[in-house]
């Protein structure tokens, strides 16, 4: 009984290392959190017309402000948030159904603008 | 039930690499005061990772209305105080930081945090004193407030 439950925990152990396995290789700490890159916008396109919008995950951090930092600030903080977002590099605008738009063509991880609360 | 048990773990750890990785990371704090005869090394933990964030196709029209964007950064934080070696009497010796318990993804609180535009390179010179390890005691939390 003890020998059968054993095999059967090497099987199923055996299959879901091949399922791992078949990931591919990329860095591990970006596991499951797609690239920044164009993605259609599937609410402006139109058939033959697609319209690109660049999304994605990008690196950041938050750690501990530096004493040497701090003493440079106006009003010294304790911590220090450095982000990066997926923003397009470059774009071209377009008129779909008489509304501006701006099809990004190309996408980067950069200055983050508008994550301050 | 080992079985059960241990088939949970392995999905749990297969199905974990599906979120953003926004967690705490080690990091070791370099710390040096111009009064103190050392440089300290204090192993603590930051926020650190990748997060989900959309530009918009209508900035011109809507502004940052349809804009995602977020940074990894502190969720639960504890402060904890330690005392730098070295440092005259009429110094202040203690040196409070923060330490992460958990991170999330979101906007930067510009009233506690300083919000940097874009992450570093690197982090430049550490220590230009002797260098000491700082081994805070484990679960203690002593934050003294400033004056």
């Amino acid at each position: 009984m003890c020998l059968f439950k054993l095999t059967g925990v090497s099987l199923i152990l055996s299959i879901l290392l091949y399922i791992a396995d078949s990931y591919p290789n990329s860095d591990m700490t970006n596991m499951g959190c797609e690239e920044c890159k164009l993605r259609e916008n599937k609410v402006f396109s139109n058939p033959g017309a697609p319209v690109y919008q660049c999304t994605g995950c990008c690196f950041s951090r938050a750690y501990p402000t530096p004493l040497r930092s701090k003493k440079t600030m106006l009003v010294p903080k304790n911590i220090t948030s450095e982000a990066t977002c997926c923003v397009a590099k470059e774009g071209k605008r377009v008129v779909v159904d008489n509304i501006k738009l701006t099809n990004h063509t190309e996408c980067h991880c950069s200055t983050c603008y508008h994550h301050k609360s | 039930m080992e079985l059960s048990v241990a088939m949970c773990g392995l999905l749990c750890l297969l199905f974990s690499q599906a979120v953003p990785m926004c967690v705490p990371t080690d990091y070791t704090l370099y710390e040096e005061r111009r009064e103190c005869d050392f440089c300290v090394a204090i192993n603590t933990t930051i926020c650190m990772g990748f997060c989900y964030s959309r530009d918009s196709n209508m900035k011109e029209l809507a502004g940052p209305r349809f804009l995602i964007q977020r940074g990894c950064t502190y969720d639960q934080v504890e402060y904890r105080t330690v005392i730098l070696p070295g440092c005259p009497l009429h110094a202040n010796p203690l040196f409070t930081y923060p330490v992460a318990l958990s991170c999330h993804c979101g906007t930067c609180n510009t009233d506690s945090d300083e919000c940097a535009h874009k992450a570093s390179s690197g982090d430049g010179a550490r220590c230009s004193k002797p260098l000491r390890q700082i081994y805070p005691y484990p679960g203690l939390n002593n934050y003294i407030p400033p004056n």
